[in-house]
């Protein structure tokens, strides 16, 4: 019982710190997507993308944010396919940007 | 090594967050002595030294990924039998073969459950190691 109370103090604290980065995590994803907007082809900065989308679709399901986590998921699931397809073109870009606007919408509110 | 109870676990991170909550969840809930790295080269240098039962890897990871990372540790006298676990968000049925053909115990798929992962991986720990017991964290 005590371990479990320890758990969920260190786990409270990690998911709103996870909470409080959240904006600043779906800007570097915005970034990243400008950037791939710039520089079509170019592989580093879509695996930039890819890793972000990577990195949100596992925090956020394990903080308890599945709907977020998993739309992350899908995302990222598409532009692995799009990049075994053989890369990505302005037209996926285009709808990889309309994939990503609802995220924004998704923020979870803080917990007291 | 002890194969029969499952004290030290080797995990392997790149996702700070994931690694901290999968950290207490092991430590804390699991009762586990965790080494935590956040890449196979820090799991490289940890490995001879900590001696761990379990090996835990992530599969996606920046430069060397999981299954990378176990073929490097199996070139250590230290690591080169040490059980282990995966951990992907990719758990179709033909990549799943894939981890259990490079001697996988199982896979557990991200995101996982924290309260649960401890017993998880202990239920991967006693289905193998230890046939016929269960070992709930």
């Amino acid at each position: 019982m005590i371990a479990n109370q320890l758990f969920f103090e260190k786990f409270n604290q990690l998911k709103n710190d996870f909470l409080a980065q959240l904006p600043l995590r779906l800007k570097a994803i915005d970034a990243a997507l400008q950037a791939c907007r710039k520089l079509p082809g170019d592989e580093a900065r879509q695996q930039d993308l890819h890793r972000l989308l990577h990195s949100l679709g596992g925090t956020a399901g394990s903080f308890g944010f599945v709907q977020l986590g998993l739309d992350a998921q899908k995302i990222e699931t598409e532009l692995a396919a799009l990049t075994q397809r053989g890369g990505w073109n302005e037209h996926d870009i285009a709808q990889i940007a309309q994939a990503l606007a609802p995220l924004k919408l998704e923020i979870p509110v803080r917990q007291p | 090594m002890n194969r029969t109870k499952l004290e030290r676990v080797l995990y392997v991170e790149d996702d700070p967050d994931i690694r901290a909550v999968a950290q207490i969840a092991l430590e804390v809930v699991g009762g586990l002595n965790l080494r935590a790295c956040s890449s196979g080269t820090e799991a490289l240098q940890a490995a001879e030294s900590f001696r761990p039962d379990l090996l835990l890897l992530d599969v996606m990871m920046p430069g060397m990924d999981g299954p990378t990372t176990l073929a490097c540790l199996r070139q250590l006298a230290q690591t080169a039998s040490t059980p282990v676990i995966f951990m992907t968000a990719k758990i179709q049925a033909s990549e799943v073969a894939y981890y259990r053909s490079l001697g996988a115990l199982g896979v557990i798929s991200k995101p996982f459950d924290p309260m649960s992962l401890a017993a998880q991986v202990c239920q991967l720990w006693s289905q193998n190691m230890m046939p016929g017991q269960s070992e709930p964290p």
